[in-house]
């Protein structure tokens, strides 16, 4: 009984791993395939489309602008979530429960919904699509996840350890900096991270609020009517892998800093 | 490790080290959280380099009152002074006072040495003088060899002795102590409690200890403040608080206590008996008989009960029960003016009562203690 029940559970895992890996495999398989479709019609072993993203202008533009909406909306949306979540934990003030459950709303808003009240709003101000409402619309977007995130690490935080600090003399900044920061740093990281990939990945605001300069997703959008180039693939492929190995990383750093 | 490693502090304390007191004037200080008051209006001084203990059950108002002598919490109204100095309106880092918190809050990010040092590098010590500080206080607390280990990795004990030497480390004129030996094994807690006591004679701070261990409190303190419902309703030395409380409540928080509710009957010269049951158990006399009518509580410690032979003593009664507890014999009797215990370490009639058997129960007029009106 219990050598099939084992059975039955690997079976599954494999099974996830298959469902969950096998189209990242198949990106990564025709990224090297000598064959300029996205078409599983394998013709050749060829590293020629990685040379090729140097030469793809538009893609790296994209990547460009994305890398730099994903690391400014991460920066300000983790300030805001643990800004927020300090002063809901820590400090009292009127509504407080209310306020906090509104933080959240946005969570359960479809996003096209979202988009299309940040248009309205930004055409009610007067200002036209771009990129600085695309960060907005971003950070907005964002916030509620990093205030949820940065909430069970400020709850799971001892208050004494603040009154230990003020009570040896330390003034506001210094508890911030050498007690309560320490402390959070992981999970500000963490925050960071998981504000940049929404960012990153983001289609839906992206169609509403971007203006000339196009993110990634809304290129990669625009090039599924003409066919993606195979030089999209390789670069997937790049960071697909270099994700991986900071992963990696990150994991080895992690379980070095425990022990 | 031994339990006497664990709680061994070298108290050879340098003059380095030392600090030195200050009184904490409290001037009807209130604390409201919304419609619950958690403090009533008090008035109470702390006298310059004593140990005072803040004994109550919980929600008495003790924490609060702690709090508020830190400066972790504003008075809803009223002063708070230390030495000449209003500190009402003062955050806790601007006051001469440093905290051993029930949690110990120790850093967990910073090994014991820069847990020890955090007070001095906030008050920006030189890192020469600090390191020689923080080896002091860590070589008082003889906890020189872990120095660079983290608190996650300390015992119960040692950890507390972190805490105690942080606080210490900053020379604070007040030293506050949330439930310090709270989370402390028995055997441990009572060898904390005389080195406690020791380390306050050397260092020379006003200590204020908080506890609802009526054992620790009566142990370690010069002086002990009852609390109970936000309010103080005794202050006294330990064996004063012990040997003639003055409530009820005092009375059996700090020990085992019989009372009994007597009847006052006046009788002749100003004199006034106190009965019970249609015995009378004392007389009242002099001016301590003059104000009193109607009905008093009086308190007699088990200690000081006596058993004789049926007939010998003031009341005859039944043997209930006979424990052997702690070395001492406690003796439960049945009397017509209710269930009394009395306790002895074994002499005379005590041990060799069984259960059944007849006794006669006494007392020295001296050990009744009258109770004030509650």
């Amino acid at each position: 009984m219990r050598l099939r029940a084992n059975y039955f559970s690997a079976l599954f895992v494999a099974f996830m791993v298959i469902v969950t890996y096998a189209p990242i495999i198949l990106v990564a398989a025709l990224s090297f395939n000598d064959f300029p479709y996205f078409v599983v019609n394998i013709r050749g072993f060829t590293t020629k489309w990685y040379f090729d993203i140097a030469a793809r202008t538009d893609l790296l533009d994209a990547i460009k602008i994305s890398v730099t909406l994903g690391l400014c909306t991460a920066a300000l949306a983790t300030t805001f979530g643990a800004a927020m979540a300090y002063a809901l934990v820590r400090r009292d003030f009127v509504f407080k429960k209310y306020i906090t459950f509104s933080a959240a709303i946005p969570l359960l808003m479809p996003l096209l919904l979202l988009g299309i009240g940040i248009q309205l709003f930004m055409s009610l101000l007067g200002v036209g699509p771009g990129w600085w409402p695309l960060l907005a619309g971003h950070v907005l977007y964002t916030t509620p996840f990093t205030l949820l995130f940065m909430l069970t690490r400020i709850l799971g935080l001892d208050p004494s350890l603040e009154a230990a600090a003020r009570d040896l003399g330390a003034n506001t900044v210094q508890t911030f900096a050498w007690v309560i920061l320490p402390n959070i740093v992981w999970s500000l990281f963490g925050s960071f991270m998981l504000a940049f990939l929404l960012s990153f990945n983001e289609l839906t605001l992206a169609l509403f609020l971007a203006g000339p300069r196009q993110t990634l997703p809304l290129v990669i959008y625009a090039m599924m009517k003409v066919g993606i180039p195979p030089a999209l693939l390789a670069f997937t492929t790049l960071m697909i892998v270099s994700t991986m190995l900071v992963a990696i990383g990150i994991t080895a750093t992690l379980a070095k800093i425990k022990r | 490790m031994s339990v006497t490693d664990d709680s061994d502090l070298r108290l050879a304390v340098d003059n380095q080290l030392k600090s030195h007191g200050e009184t904490i004037r409290l001037e009807g200080v209130e604390k409201k959280y919304g419609p619950f008051t958690a403090l009533k209006k008090t008035d109470l001084e702390i006298r310059e380099g004593e140990f005072f203990s803040i004994l109550g059950p919980s929600g008495s108002g003790k924490s609060t009152l702690l709090k508020l002598i830190g400066g972790f919490e504003t008075p809803t109204s009223g002063s708070i002074q230390i030495g000449s100095t209003d500190v009402t309106g003062m955050t806790a880092n601007k006051r001469p006072v440093a905290t051993v918190f029930q949690s110990y809050a120790l850093f967990p990010h910073l090994t014991v040495e820069e847990n020890v040092g955090f007070g001095l590098r906030a008050q920006k010590v030189p890192l020469a003088e600090r390191t020689e500080l923080v080896r002091q206080f860590l070589a008082m607390v003889n906890l020189t060899h872990k120095a660079e280990t983290l608190p996650k990795r300390l015992s119960g004990g040692e950890q507390q002795r972190v805490a105690l030497a942080r606080a210490l480390a900053v020379k604070p004129r007040i030293l506050l102590l949330d439930e310090p030996l709270g989370a402390l094994d028995l055997k441990l807690r009572e060898a904390m409690q005389e080195q406690l006591r020791l380390l306050h004679k050397a260092i020379g701070s006003t200590f204020v200890m908080v506890t609802h261990d009526q054992d620790e409190a009566m142990s370690v303190a010069d002086r002990v403040a009852v609390m109970r419902s936000g309010e103080i309703c005794e202050i006294a030395a330990p064996a004063t608080l012990y040997q003639s409380p003055r409530s009820e409540f005092a009375g059996r928080f700090v020990g085992a206590a019989n009372i009994l509710e007597c009847d006052i009957v006046a009788g002749s010269g100003g004199q006034k008996s106190l009965v019970r049951s249609g015995i009378k158990l004392h007389t009242l006399s002099g001016p301590d008989a003059a104000d009193r009518t109607g009905r008093v509580q009086i308190l007699i410690r088990p200690e000081n009960i006596s058993l004789s032979q049926p007939s010998g003593g003031l009341v005859n009664g039944v043997v209930r029960d006979n424990l052997f507890i702690n070395g001492t014999n406690i003796v439960i009797i049945d009397t017509p003016i209710g269930v009394l215990r009395s306790r002895s370490f074994g002499e005379g009639v005590s041990s060799q009562v069984a259960s059944g058997s007849s006794v006669s129960v006494g007392w020295e007029p001296d050990n009744v203690v009258v109770l004030e009106r509650t």
